[in-house]
């Protein structure tokens, strides 16, 4: 338990480093990748690569902490019975916290879904707003096991 | 962003990565990523890939009126069973 609270906290904070980095590196993608898309000027002819790295870097940011979520909720589910003896508030406060996580990340995910058709400034700010809305739910979820649920 | 501080986390995940392989799938993320978007790196097209997959993935598991994982949900609290011996004297 000791070691996966030792690594939690990094990794965590390691996501919200970069969830703020998006923008500040603009040609970091590849061409041809799934979050780049080729434009073609209709006077010109000339084709270029349009990256999207606000959206690599949210869904990266997602799946981090998306990850990190996952990892604790089934560590807790694996050695249940075990952290039930140490303390029940470690199940007792995940479980207070499992709806609002699910919530969000399946919002997260059918909000991205409509991003991916259409990719608008409009469609991504939800998508970001979920975003943020996970990283404190995350806070909370990391600190739990470590603090017997108190 | 600190080059240093990046550098520190990446190897802390490394090691905590040896110390808990239960969680490595979760971070494997982390570590692959975090090195390339900070150096000089361009993300390649098969890592943009993986990383679209994989959220991908994740949203036909996590849907709306669908059943979740099981470890994302609210299941029964453990039950502590209490043996009790009966004594009956001829």
């Amino acid at each position: 338990m000791k070691k996966l609270a030792q690594f939690i906290l990094p990794l965590f904070l390691f996501v919200v480093l970069i969830a703020g980095v998006g923008g500040c590196h603009t040609n970091k993608l590849a061409g041809g990748g799934a979050y780049t898309s080729l434009v073609t000027n209709t006077v010109s002819g000339v084709v270029t690569t349009n990256t999207d790295l606000a959206f690599f870097v949210t869904d990266s940011a997602f799946t981090g902490l998306q990850g990190t979520i996952d990892g604790v909720f089934k560590y807790e589910q694996d050695n249940r019975a075990a952290l039930w003896s140490i303390s029940p508030n470690i199940k007792l406060s995940l479980d207070a916290i499992r709806p609002t996580a699910s919530e969000i990340v399946v919002r997260y995910l059918a909000l991205r879904e409509i991003y991916k058709v259409s990719k608008t400034p409009g469609n991504l700010t939800p998508l970001q707003t979920a975003l943020g809305d996970i990283k404190p739910v995350a806070a909370k979820i990391v600190l739990i096991i470590p603090n017997k649920g108190q | 962003m600190n080059p240093a501080l990046i550098a520190a986390i990446i190897k802390y995940i490394q090691l905590a990565i040896a110390a808990a392989p239960e969680i490595q799938k979760a971070v494997e993320w982390a570590k692959n990523f975090i090195g390339d978007l900070f150096s000089a790196k361009v993300i390649s097209i098969e890592q943009q890939n993986a990383l679209f997959s994989h959220v991908d993935a994740l949203g036909t598991v996590f849907k709306a009126g669908q059943a979740l994982p099981s470890h994302w949900t609210v299941e029964p609290n453990p039950t502590t069973t209490t043996t009790v011996v009966t004594s009956t004297t001829p």
